[in-house]
C-alpha cells in the first residue's frame, strides 16, 4: 500500500509514531478487506472446478494453465486426481458453458431491465414520499409514517398468496409492468430518504420560499440535488434488491419463462435436491454477484464528503 | 415546527401562513400519493387479507372459489399457537431464540457498520473504492455460497477449530453448527451452577417453557448463525452510515481541527452526535429485520438444532408451506403475532432510546 | 401496381392465417403442465417427453412450466382456482391436495395399474380410489465403503445381513479417520428399521402404536451407533448430510437413497462403494422407505381437455416407450414406478445398485394421515432428542405417540 498519503508533515517523533500507527491501521484494514472478499474469491475459484475438486480437501485454489472437461468420453466424471495437485487445480468451464447454453441473455436482459426500471421509479417515488414525511405538514403525516414502518414488519411469506390473488384480479400477472408497479416504491427507501431530508438544514428551503419558489420547485431543484449520497444508497439497494429478487419475481413473473430473471432462471437450471451441481451453483452465483459489485464500485464514488452542501455556504 | 417559528418572524410570511399550510398539505399529499398507493395496494391490502385469513381455517391450497373453501373460526389459530395448542412450546421456544438473536445481532452489527463507515470515509485513506467494495462484498455474496463456506469454516475439523486448537493446547474441538448448549448455560456451568444445583424454581414453567430453558442464552449453533448474519448485514448498514456521513459539512471538522481536537475527540463529539438520528434509524431497521430472521436459519439449520435455532419467521414459513398439513391460516396468525411484537418493540425503542427526541 | 399487389398479397396471407388459425384453434386442446425443477438432466428428460407427446398428438398443445419453486407457485395457482391441467404431486402433499378436491380420480384412466408397485399405489390412493400415476420413485438402502470393509477384513453385506452383522461391521470399520455408520437425525432414516421390525404408526385396530416395543427397538438400534461411538451424526463428521459424510470417507456405511448415486459418482469419483438392502430385522422382517411423485390431472379439467390430460399422464407414466421405459433407460437416480422396467433400470445404471430397486417390493411410503401435522413435528423432535443423546428412546417415542393419540381423540 505504497500509495497511501498521510496528512502529517512534521518529522518529529510524534509524527513517526503516528506514521507507524497509521501503517498498522492500514495493514489491519487490508487484512480485514481480504477476509471480506475471500468467500467471493473462493466462489470464483470453485466455479471453475468440477464437483470432485470442489469437495477435495485441502481446498485447491491456484489454477493451472491447462483446462479439463468434467466428464470423459463415456460420460463418466473424471476423478479428483486428474484435476487436483496439492493446492493447484486444472480449471474447467463446464459450469459456465452450461449456463451460456441456457437462456442466459434473456434472463440478464430481464433482470437488468426490471432492476433499472424499479430503481429509477424508487428514486422518484421514495424520495418524494420521504420528503413529504420529513418536511410537509399534511393530514395523517405521523400516522402514515407508522403505516410505512409497519409494512416492513410482517414476514413476506404470508403475503405471497394474497398478493398473487390481487395481481391476478388486476391482470398484472406475468407482465413486466406488474413487477415494476408492485416494486415501484418501498418502505425502506422512503424511510431512508425521510431520514436524510431531516438532516438537511431548513434554512435552505426557507430562503428559496422567500424568493417565491413553490414546494415542487424547491424539492426538484434544490433539495433533491443535495440528496446525492442518500440517492446513491437508494440506487445501490434498489439495484441489489431487484437483481437478487426471487420471491416477488416468482409470484409475479413465474408463469412465463420468457420473463424470468436471473434468480428464477438459474434456480430452474441448477435444480433442487441433494444431488448438488456445484459447477452450476457456483458459476451462477458468480454471474449474479459480479454485476452488483461493479454497480456498487461505480456508485460508491458519489459518497464524497461535503458534496451535498456546496450550495449552502455563505 | 421550526419552519413555522422562523416564518413567524417574517412579517410577509404571517399573512401567507394559512395559505402556506394549505399548499404544504396539498404538496405533501401529492408527494406521498404514488408511493402510498403502491404500498397500500401491494402491501397493506395483502396484509389485511392475511389478517382476515388468520381468523379462518383456510389450508391455503383449496381454491377460494370452492363453495367450502374455508370457515371463519375466530381466534382458534391464535389460541392454538399462543395458549392451549400442542405447539405452544414450539412457538415460545421460537420467540426465545428470536429474542436472543435480536439482542445479540442488532448492537454488534450497528457498531461494526458505524466503525467501517467511518474508516472508509477517512480523508487520508486512498483506494476508498476498493475498501468500500470489499467491506460491502459479504452483503452481495450469494447466501448459498456463504452458508457453504460457513459450514466449512465452523465444521468440527474446520479452520476455526484448527486455529483455536493451535492457540490453546487444551482446546476441545467445538461442534459449532450442531451444538445446542446455551451460552449462558455454559457460562453458569463454568461457575459450577447447573440445573440441579440452582434449585427447583428453575423448573417453573412460564408459557410452557421452564425458566432454566428461557435463560439458556443463544445456543452455540445459533450464535454461529448470528455471527454469519452480522458478517453479511454489516456492509449494507455501512452504506446507510456512509450516506449519512456525507451530510456532515466538512467545515465542522475543519473548525474542530483549528481548535486542535484529536481524531478521537472529533469522532466522539462531532461524528457520533450528528449521526445519532442515523444510528437510531439503523437500529430500528435492525430490529425489524432481525425479528424476522429467516434466510440464515433456513440455510444453516440442521436436523439436530431445530429447537435452539428455529425463529418465529421460520415457524411461519414452515407452517405455511412445509410438512404434512401446511396451513396458511395458522401461518398468518403467527405472522400477525410477530407483527404485533415487532411493532411494540419498535415503539419501545423509539420511546426509550431517545430517538423520537433526536428526530424532532 | 406494385404497392397494391403487395397489399393484396398481405391481405390474402392474413385471411389465410386467420382461417387456419380458427380451424386449428377449434381442434387444438391446450394443456398446461406444471412441475418442479429437479436435476438438469431430469428437466431435459421431461422436456423431451413432452416434445415426443406433442409430436405424437398434433391436436394437443402442451405448455410445460418447470418451476423454480414449485410448492409456492402451484399453491398460488390452487388458491386462485386457476391451475395446470396436469401437474406433479409429491407423496407428502397428496393427502391435503386430494382432500382439497384438486385432483381428478384416476382409477378409470390410469393404465395397467397392477404393474405399479403396491407401495406407490398406496401412497396415491384415498378411499379406495387411485388418483395419481406414480412417475418414478426412490428408496433407501445401506451404502457401504468397499475399501473400508476390505481394510477391516470383513465381508461385504450379503442379502441376509442382520442388524447384528451391521453393528459388528460398524465396530470393525471404526478407526481414527472414520466411524462405522453415519446416522442422520432424520426420521426418514431410522424408520426404515422401524418398518423392517414390523412397527407401524397405527396397529391393526387403528390404535396408535408409534411407541411399540418394535419401534423402540428400531430407534434404539439406530441410536446405538452414536451411543457406542461406532457411528455419528453427519454434522459431527464435517458433512451436511449422510451422503457427504459417506463420500468423504468419514463413515463406512450409511442409509441413503438412490439420489446419492449421481452425487457420489460425480463428486467422489474415486470412492469405491456398494449398496445392500437394509439389514434384516431381528424378527426376520424387511423394510425400507419410498419417496415418490406422480402425475395428476386437475379436477377442473373437463371433456376433451380431461381426455387429453389423461392421455398425457399415461404417455408419461405408462407402459409405452416414453413412460416407465424411458425413465428406466435414462438411467438417472430415480427408478421407474413400474415393476416391469426394474431390470432395465439396473442394467442401465449398473447391477451394483440393484438393491435400491429390490427394496421397492417391500417399501412403505411414510405418510402420516391428514391432520397429523403435529405428529410430524413431534417425531422430528423425538428423533433429534434421541440422536443427540438428550432423551431416552422409549420416553421420546411415547411422547410422540401421545401426540398422535391426542389428535386421534380430538378427531373422534
Amino acid at each position: 500500500m505504497a500509495s497511501l498519503a498521510f496528512t502529517s508533515q512534521s518529522h518529529s517523533m510524534r509524527s513517526l509514531l503516528r506514521r507507524v500507527l497509521a501503517v498498522m491501521a492500514v495493514g489491519f484494514l487490508v487484512g480485514f478487506a481480504l477476509i471480506q472478499i475471500t468467500p467471493c474469491v473462493l466462489t470464483i475459484a470453485n466455479s471453475f472446478k468440477c464437483d470432485a475438486a470442489v469437495e477435495n480437501r485441502p481446498m485447491p485454489f491456484i489454477p493451472l494453465p491447462e483446462t479439463v472437461t468434467c466428464r470423459d468420453e463415456t460420460g463418466v466424471f473424471i476423478s479428483a486426481d486428474e484435476q487436483v495437485d496439492g493446492f493447484f487445480f486444472r480449471p474447467s468451464v463446464d459450469g459456465y458453458r452450461k449456463i451460456l447454453e441456457s437462456q442466459l441473455p434473456r434472463w440478464v436482459f430481464n433482470t437488468a431491465f426490471l432492476s433499472i426500471a424499479v430503481t429509477i421509479l424508487r428514486l422518484v417515488f421514495d424520495s418524494m414520499a420521504g420528503y413529504a414525511l420529513a418536511r410537509l405538514k399534511f393530514p395523517g403525516n405521523r400516522a402514515l409514517f407508522f403505516v410505512v414502518l409497519g409494512t416492513m414488519m410482517i414476514p413476506g411469506v404470508v403475503l405471497l398468496i394474497p398478493r398473487f390473488l390481487l395481481l391476478k384480479q388486476l391482470g398484472l400477472l406475468n407482465t413486466y409492468q406488474g413487477y415494476i408497479i408492485v416494486l415501484a416504491a418501498d418502505a425502506f427507501g422512503i424511510l431512508l430518504m425521510k431520514q436524510f431530508f431531516e438532516s438537511i438544514p431548513r434554512e435552505v428551503e426557507e430562503a428559496a420560499m422567500v424568493d417565491g419558489a413553490n414546494r415542487y420547485v424547491i424539492f426538484f431543484r434544490i433539495v433533491l440535488p443535495m440528496a446525492t449520497p442518500a440517492l446513491t444508497a437508494l440506487t445501490i439497494f434498489g439495484f441489489q434488491g431487484n437483481w437478487n429478487n426471487f420471491m416477488d419475481a416468482l409470484i409475479i413473473l413465474g408463469g412465463d419463462t420468457d420473463l424470468y430473471n436471473l434468480p428464477l432462471g438459474l434456480t430452474v437450471l441448477r435444480g433442487s435436491g441433494l444431488d448438488v451441481q456445484y459447477d452450476l451453483v457456483l458459476a451462477g452465483s458468480v454471474i449474479t454477484t459480479l454485476p452488483m459489485a461493479v454497480i456498487f464500485f461505480i456508485f460508491q464514488r458519489y459518497f464524497v464528503e461535503g458534496i451535498s452542501y456546496t450550495g449552502l455556504k455563505g | 415546527m421550526s419552519a413555522a417559528t422562523t416564518a413567524a418572524g417574517n412579517p410577509v410570511a404571517i399573512q401567507d401562513q394559512a395559505q402556506q399550510n394549505r399548499s404544504d398539505a396539498f404538496a405533501g399529499l401529492s408527494f406521498v400519493a404514488p408511493a402510498a398507493i403502491v404500498l397500500f395496494v401491494f402491501l397493506i391490502l395483502p396484509l389485511l387479507v392475511a389478517l382476515y385469513f388468520s381468523f379462518t381455517n383456510w389450508s391455503g391450497t383449496r381454491p377460494l372459489d370452492h363453495p367450502e373453501a374455508y370457515e371463519v373460526v375466530g381466534l382458534k389459530n391464535y389460541d392454538r399457537w399462543l395458549v392451549s395448542g400442542r405447539r405452544v412450546d414450539d412457538f415460545y421456544r421460537a420467540i426465545r431464540n428470536t429474542l436472543y438473536y435480536v439482542i445479540g445481532v442488532v448492537p454488534v452489527q450497528t457498531v461494526f457498520a458505524l466503525l467501517l463507515a467511518v474508516v472508509v470515509n477517512q480523508r487520508w485513506l486512498t483506494r476508498k473504492g476498493f475498501f468500500r467494495t470489499a467491506f460491502y462484498f459479504p452483503s452481495i455474496t450469494s447466501s448459498i455460497v456463504v452458508s457453504f463456506i460457513f459450514l466449512f469454516l465452523f465444521s468440527a475439523g474446520g479452520p476455526i477449530n484448527a486455529v483455536l486448537g493451535a492457540l490453546s493446547p487444551n482446546y476441545e474441538p467445538v461442534a459449532w453448527t450442531t451444538n445446542n448448549d446455551g451460552l449462558f448455560h455454559l457460562l453458569l456451568e463454568s461457575l459450577g451452577i447447573t440445573e440441579d444445583t440452582v434449585g427447583a424454581w428453575v423448573e417453573t414453567e412460564i408459557m410452557d417453557i421452564d425458566i432454566w430453558e428461557w435463560i439458556a442464552g443463544p445456543s452455540v449453533a445459533l450464535s454461529t448463525i448470528m455471527a454469519l448474519a452480522i458478517w453479511t448485514t454489516t456492509g449494507t448498514l455501512m452504506v446507510i452510515y456512509l450516506a449519512a456521513l456525507q451530510g456532515i459539512p466538512s467545515s465542522v471538522y475543519e473548525a474542530a481541527e483549528v481548535d486542535g481536537a484529536t481524531n478521537w475527540a472529533q469522532f466522539r463529539h462531532i461524528t457520533l452526535p450528528l449521526l445519532k438520528p442515523t444510528t437510531f434509524f439503523v437500529v430500528t431497521l435492525g430490529l425489524i429485520g432481525t425479528f424476522q430472521v429467516f434466510d440464515q436459519i433456513y440455510v444453516l439449520q440442521n436436523d439436530q438444532t431445530g429447537r435452539t435455532t428455529t425463529s418465529v419467521a421460520y415457524l411461519v414459513y414452515n407452517t405455511a408451506f412445509e410438512g404434512n398439513s401446511p396451513n396458511l391460516a395458522e401461518a398468518s396468525a403467527i405472522a400477525i403475532v410477530l407483527f404485533v411484537i415487532i411493532f411494540i418493540a419498535t415503539i419501545l425503542q423509539r420511546r426509550f432510546v431517545g430517538g423520537d427526541r433526536a428526530e424532532e | 401496381m406494385k404497392i397494391s399487389r403487395t397489399i393484396g398479397l398481405v391481405l390474402i396471407c392474413a385471411m389465410w392465417y386467420t382461417l387456419v388459425g380458427i380451424a386449428s384453434a377449434q381442434d387444438m386442446v391446450t394443456l398446461r403442465v406444471w412441475t418442479g425443477s429437479s436435476s438438469p438432466v431430469e428437466n431435459e428428460f421431461k422436456e423431451a417427453q413432452i416434445a415426443a407427446f406433442e409430436e405424437a398428438n398434433p391436436g394437443i398443445d402442451v405448455e410445460l412450466l418447470i418451476s423454480p419453486d414449485y410448492g409456492t407457485q402451484i399453491r398460488a395457482g390452487f388458491a386462485s382456482g386457476d391451475y395446470a391441467e396436469v401437474f406433479t404431486v409429491g407423496q407428502f402433499d397428496f393427502p391435503q391436495w386430494q382432500h382439497d378436491g384438486l385432483l381428478a380420480p384416476g382409477s378409470m384412466y390410469i393404465e395397467a395399474q397392477d404393474d405399479i408397485y403396491q407401495g406407490l399405489r398406496d401412497a396415491f390412493t384415498a378411499d379406495g380410489e387411485l388418483y395419481c400415476a406414480a412417475k418414478d420413485f426412490s428408496t433407501l438402502a445401506l451404502l457401504y465403503n468397499i475399501d473400508a470393509f476390505e481394510a477391516a477384513g470383513i465381508d461385504a453385506p450379503s442379502a441376509d445381513w442382520t442388524w447384528n452383522d451391521m453393528a459388528a461391521a460398524a465396530a470393525a470399520t471404526t478407526n481414527d479417520d472414520m466411524v462405522g455408520f453415519s446416522a442422520a437425525a432424520d426420521k426418514f432414516r431410522w424408520m426404515t428399521l422401524f418398518y423392517a421390525n414390523g412397527a407401524d404408526v397405527f396397529d391393526m385396530d387403528g390404535a396408535v402404536a408409534f411407541d411399540s416395543d418394535a419401534a423402540i427397538e428400531a430407534l434404539g438400534f439406530y441410536q446405538s451407533f452414536v451411543a457406542d461411538g461406532t457411528g455419528d451424526l453427519p454434522g459431527n463428521l464435517n458433512a451436511g448430510w449422510n451422503g457427504e459424510a459417506f463420500g468423504q470417507a468419514s463413515a463406512a456405511m450409511t442409509i441413503e437413497g438412490n439420489w446419492a448415486i449421481g452425487y457420489l459418482n460425480d463428486t467422489f469419483p474415486d470412492l469405491n462403494w456398494g449398496v445392500a438392502e437394509i439389514p434384516v430385522a431381528p424378527n426376520g422382517g424387511r423394510g425400507t422407505l419410498t419417496f415418490t411423485e406422480c402425475w395428476a390431472v386437475s379436477s377442473r379439467a373437463e371433456g376433451a381437455v380431461a381426455e387429453a390430460a389423461w392421455a398425457l399422464v399415461n404417455f408419461l407414466t405408462g407402459e409405452g416407450e416414453h413412460g416407465g421405459h424411458a425413465v428406466a433407460a435414462a438411467g438417472f437416480g430415480v427408478m421407474p414406478a413400474r415393476a416391469q422396467f426394474a431390470d432395465l433400470w439396473s442394467e442401465t445404471v449398473g447391477e451394483e445398485y440393484a438393491a435400491f430397486v429390490t427394496g421397492a417390493g417391500y417399501a412403505t411410503a411414510p405418510i402420516f394421515p391428514l391432520g397429523f401435522g403435529d405428529l410430524d413435528a413431534a417425531v422430528n423432535e423425538a428423533t433429534s432428542l434421541v440422536m443427540t443423546m438428550e432423551d431416552d428412546v422409549a420416553d421420546a417415542l411415547t411422547e410422540a405417540a401421545d401426540v398422535a393419540r391426542e389428535i386421534q381423540a380430538e378427531m373422534e
